[in-house]
Parts: structure tokens; sequence; C-alpha cells
């Protein structure tokens, strides 16, 4: 049974990670090696001579490329990923507080309905966000929204805040109201004990709100291709918007970006991968 | 004028439950109040109201001549033993000690230096830079002590604030609380369900059962003149015997035997009569005749609990002399021991 266990599991992990491999690989081709019909899979010292050969020479010119702007582009890989980190770390900071702050109303004071409440905010993911796009791009544009970082954050933001308060709600909950108790008989307001008793206790679990919030905004796609065409744009419609130009799409840059474009949040994630089986169970299983 | 005044306080849980309902009571400046009761009493209840944790339905609270009824807790200066938790995982225990007076805002050296007297009097300076959660449960309510006296509110509210110790623990802390707060005269209400515990601490026990004051007063006469039978049977361990017999012609008669003259107060009836451990002797001549079940021996005296034919009696009697189990004895009451209460009432009669 064990032995079995371990097989799935190396087997399903060896089938997710072979796109990062891929994007490994092509990374540190060049260009003709990484669109050549023939796959080049194994790195090797000496040009081959025979084309159809699966030898490569490695080169770490793609990782250089990533300061150039390209055909197609408004601006380079790094000026993009600022994009990205602006959008993603201040709508996620945004998403986490306020989701903080709302799920703290919830666990704390008697609300009627509150069970209602809560249904009706995790309902608004019910629906694929895309499908609201258009009506979203025309709001946007009444309001001067899109191209800025400022349209993404509040989106993402709005997106987000759902899982937020559901999420920070199970770790809130679990928080003994003593605490705050002894702040509020030591002098301290609600909104004292909030930031000094609440915000220190569920650390942990805003920083698992934190990483899923970030993932989400991070790789989102439609959004940002729809509403940004400018530099504000986030790395993952940076690269979409790389396609159809006249030079042809630069595959070593786009791996070699790629790759580093997933790191901080695969870092992120390993960061806090003992809490998260708690974050998406809301709560349910206690440490 | 009273330093605290509790009128008509009344407290109902939003579930229905009527934890508190209507307590009236004044507490002197610099009074060691102790609620006893058992357990769902309501005094934590009525704590927390004090506290201002809690809103009462019904009912208001002075405090030092303001009434404070609503207000909420950081207004009222009070300091604060809770019954679990209470102490901050996030912060060392000398972090922890410092909170209050960093709140009301002492300045830093003054602090440490109120911070450290503190922890040395609990013999805490070992700890002091270690988290609540590596202390053991002993500890951390030692450590939630030390906070709760580092600041000299002008209520000091403690809800079973030894729960948690062992026994000598418990006998040795209880005398620190109490010499802490003669030293400093901080008006305290403490909560507790252990009446040793409240004796040895009250200036006054206010005994508490089903949310009502059942009586207020000085230990001694919780003890000696206990208002009712709750109170005669809660306080003192082992508990007041009970004989429930008739009145007639001035005697008090029970399961056919004269236990002596009834008071005058009793009118002709059935009655109540209490008597504790300690007015009961034994011998060969007496009041009523029984069979020793049990001799107790627990060093400064033994407790004898004996069968009569209207009920079991216990004695407490001199350590000396054993008494074996299924020998013949025969109780006499001592007359100034004897409390008579109303039998359907419970109230005890003058
Ligand atoms: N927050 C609450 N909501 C509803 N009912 C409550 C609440 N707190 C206490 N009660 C109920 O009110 C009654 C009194 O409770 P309280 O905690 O005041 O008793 P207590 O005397 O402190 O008991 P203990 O010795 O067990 O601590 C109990 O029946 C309890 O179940
Ligand atoms: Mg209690």
């Amino acid at each position: 049974m064990k032995i079995l266990q371990g097989a799935v599991v190396v087997l399903y992990a060896l089938f997710a990670l072979l796109p990062l491999l891929w994007l490994g690989i092509t990374s540190i081709k060049d260009r003709d090696a990484a669109i050549s019909p023939h796959a080049k899979v194994i790195p090797v010292l000496t040009a081959p001579n025979d084309p159809t050969s699966v030898g490569f020479v490695p080169q770490l010119d793609a990782f250089r490329g990533l300061s150039e702007v390209h055909a197609g582009a408004h601006a380079s890989f790094w000026e993009h990923v600022t994009s990205s980190v602006v959008i993603g770390f201040v709508s996620t900071a945004a998403s986490v507080l306020l989701g903080a702050a709302c799920a703290y109303g919830f666990s704390r004071y008697r609300i009627g309905g509150a069970k209602d409440w809560l249904f009706f905010i995790l309902s608004t993911r019910f629906m694929p966000p895309l499908a609201v796009v258009i009506p979203v791009l025309l709001m946007y544009r009444k309001l001067e929204l899109p191209g800025t970082h400022l349209g993404l954050i509040i989106l993402y933001t709005v997106f987000n805040l759902s899982l937020s308060v559901w999420l920070m709600k199970g770790f809130i909950d679990e928080i003994p109201k003593a605490f705050e108790e002894a702040a509020f008989v030591d002098g301290y307001t609600r909104f004292d004990a909030f930031w000094r008793i609440i915000v220190p206790q569920s650390a942990t679990g805003m920083a698992v709100t934190g990483v899923f919030c970030l993932i989400s905004a991070w790789n989102e796609y439609g959004f940002a291709m729809t509403l940004n065409s400018s530099s504000a744009v986030t790395v993952p419609a940076y690269f979409a918007g790389l396609q159809g130009n006249i030079e042809g799409m630069p595959w070593p840059q786009v791996a070699a970006g790629a790759l580093v474009f997933v790191a901080p949040v695969a870092v992120l994630t390993f960061l806090v991968r003992k809490h998260l089986l708690r974050g998406v169970t809301f709560g349910t299983i206690k440490q | 004028m009273s330093f605290v005044a509790i009128r008509g306080l009344e407290k109902t849980y939003p579930g229905g439950t009527r934890a508190v309902r209507g307590i009236d009571l004044d507490i002197a400046e610099g009074e060691f109040v102790v609620l006893l009761g058992p357990s769902g009493c309501g005094k934590t209840t009525t704590l927390r109201m004090l506290a201002g944790l809690e809103l009462p339905t019904a009912g208001t609270i002075e405090l030092a001549g303001r009434e404070v009824t609503h207000l909420r807790p950081a207004l009222r200066d009070i300091g604060f033993v809770f019954q679990f938790y209470g102490l901050y995982p996030h912060m060392t225990v000398a972090e922890n000690v410092a909170f209050p007076l960093e709140c009301a805002g002492v300045p830093r050296e003054e602090r440490q230096n109120r911070v450290r007297y503190m922890l040395e009097r609990l013999g805490l300076e070992p700890l002091a830079s270690k988290y609540p959660r590596t202390l053991s449960g002993g500890d951390q309510q030692r450590v939630a002590l030390a906070r709760a006296m580092v600041r000299r509110p002008a209520l000091s509210l403690m809800d079973e604030p030894l729960g948690t110790l062992d026994a000598e623990r418990r006998a040795e802390m209880a005398e620190l609380i109490r010499a802490q707060q003669i030293q400093q005269r901080v008006t305290t209400v403490y909560v507790t369900h252990d009446q040793e515990e409240a004796m040895r601490l009250a200036d006054r026990i206010v005994v508490m059962s089903g949310g009502e004051i059942q009586q207020a007063a000085s230990p001694m006469e919780v003890y000696d003149s206990p208002a009712n039978r709750f109170v005669a049977h809660f306080v003192g361990s082992p508990a007041m015997n009970e004989l429930r017999g008739r009145v007639e012609g001035g005697r008090f008669l029970c399961g056919g035997a004269d236990l002596g003259p009834a008071p005058a107060s009793a009118a002709t009836g059935e009655v109540l009569f209490g008597v504790r451990p300690e007015h009961v002797s034994l011998g060969e001549e007496g009041h009523l005749h029984g069979e020793v079940l049990v001799d107790e021996y627990v060093g400064s005296s033994r407790f004898v609990y004996v069968q009569t034919a209207v009920g079991r009696i216990t004695a407490r009697v001199g350590a000396a002399e054993p008494w074996r189990p299924g020998a013949a004895v025969a109780l006499k009451f001592d007359g100034k021991g004897v409390r008579w209460f109303d039998a359907a009432t419970g109230r005890r009669l003058p």
C-alpha cells in the first residue's frame, strides 16, 4: 500500500514537473534550438553537426535578454515584473487586511443573518470572473482605470476578498476572546486590540491567506490582458502580448522569464506549507 | 458611601440563560470581597459585568462615585485575572507583565522597575524572557497574577486565579495575593468555588446560588450564622448536619427523640435542625443513638460518621481516641452550636 502510494505521488510529481523541466531546458537554448522541429533535450558542449540530433549547446543569453524591450512590447520583462509585484502584493495586502477586518466582525459580534451574509460573500466566487469582463471594462473606461496599476489592484482585491474573509474567519475564530478582553481591560480599544492582538495572533493565518491571494493575482491573465495594454501590464499578459509580432516569439526569453516569475510564489508557498492544510479546510482542522 | 454600588443587576444571555437575577451589593474601599458559589451560579458573569466585558440586562453599577454600567472596560480602571488563558502567546513573560503599564502610558524606566519587582515577588525572574506556552499551567497563572497586580487599579477583579494550581501552590499564592492586597489596599472582588480559599482570603464572603446572593457577610458570620440552608451546606467541610423534625410544646422532636428546647421563633410544626460536626460529641449518654460507620482521622481531629434512626450525623471529635466501625454510640449536641431553619423556605430562624 505504502509503495503504491509512493509510486502514484512520484508519477504525479513527474507529470506536474514536466512543464517546469521543459521551461528550464528551453531557457538555456538559443532561439533556433528552441523552435527546431527536432526536439533538443540534452545539453552538450560542442554544437552537433546533425540537425536532427537531440543535443544543444546550453547558454544563458536568454536570461541576459530579459532586460531587452522585445518587438511588440512596451517595456522589458523586468518592468513588467515590477508591475506584477506592485499589483500582486498591494492587492494581496489589501485583500488580507480587509478580509481579516471583516472576518473579525463576523467572529466577534452578533450579526443578524451572519450565515447568509457569509454565504453571499462566498457566492461572489460562483461566477467565472471573465463572464463580467466586458461590463468591468466599460465601467473602468468611465473611471479611466484601464492601463493603470490601480485598476488591477482594485479588481484583484475585490475578487480575492471572499476567499480572504472565509479563510481569516476560520483563523480568527480560533483565537480565544480572553486575549482581547484582557487588552480591553488594560485600556485598549477594539481597534488597538485588533492591531496588537488579533493581527499578531493570526499572523500565520494571514500568511496562508496572503499566499492564496497572491497566487491568484500573480497568475491572473484574462483581465490583465483586457484592461491593460501599456507597461502597467502584468507578466502573464506581457508574455501573451509578445505573440504574433514581426520578429516571432522569443521563446528562450519567455521560458527564462517564466522561471524567474514562478520563483517568488514557489518560495512563499514553500514557507507556509505547514499551515496550508488548515487554510484550505477553512480552519476546521486544528493543529 | 460605598466604593462599588451594585443595584438590581441582572443578566440574561441571548440564549435565554438567566445567569444573574437581581444582585444588590455594596463594597467598601479597600475591601476584599469573595464571590463564592457552585459552578454556573453566575460568579463569572457578575465579575464580567463589573469589568464591562458584558453589558447587564438590567441594573446599575457605580464605581468610585461614578456610574459605569455601560462604560467600556478601558475607562473603568480595573485589573482582571481570567479563569482561563489571558496571557498573550506572542509576548514574553516580562512583556506580558509590562503590558498594562504600557497601556497606561507609564514611562519605560519605571515600567521596567515595576515589572522586575513584580516578577521577583512572584519568583518569576528566571522565566522573564520565556513565552507563555513553554510554562506550566501554574506558572502561567502566576504570570497572570503578576500582570494584574503590577498596576494599582481602582478595582481588581480575579476569576478563580488559583484554579489551575496544585494545593501547596494555592495556599502560597493565596497568601501572596492577600499580602499584596493588604499592602496596596486595592478593592478586590475575587471569585472562587472553593470555600476554604474564600474563608482564608475574604473580608466579606458573598455566597451566590442560581444567580442570586444568598448571603453577604464576614467569613465568621457566614460560617456561624448562615442565612439559609444553602449557605449552611455550601460553607464548611464536612457539611453541617441537618435533621428534619417537629416543634411541639416548645421542644424539638425528631424520630421520637426529644432533642431539647426549640427556639422561641419556631412556630409549632416542621423545622430543620442544623449543627456543625464540631458541636456534636460522642459518648455513652446523649440525645440520639447510632452506630459508627466510618472513622476518618485527619491529624488534628477525626470525623466520625454515625448512622442513626433519623439519618447520618457527622461528629468532629478529638484525634486521640479511635472509634471502631460498628460500635454503638450516643450523640450529644451542643446547644450553642445548633441553628434552626424554616422547613419550607430554608431560611434560618433567629
Ligand atoms: N456567553 C454566554 N452565553 C450564554 N450563556 C452563558 C454565557 N456565559 C455563561 N453562561 C451561562 O450562565 C450561567 C452562569 O455562568 P457563569 O460563567 O457566570 O458561572 P460561574 O459561577 O462563573 O461558574 P464556574 O464556577 O463554572 O465558572 C451558566 O448557566 C452558563 O452556562
Ligand atoms: Mg466562572
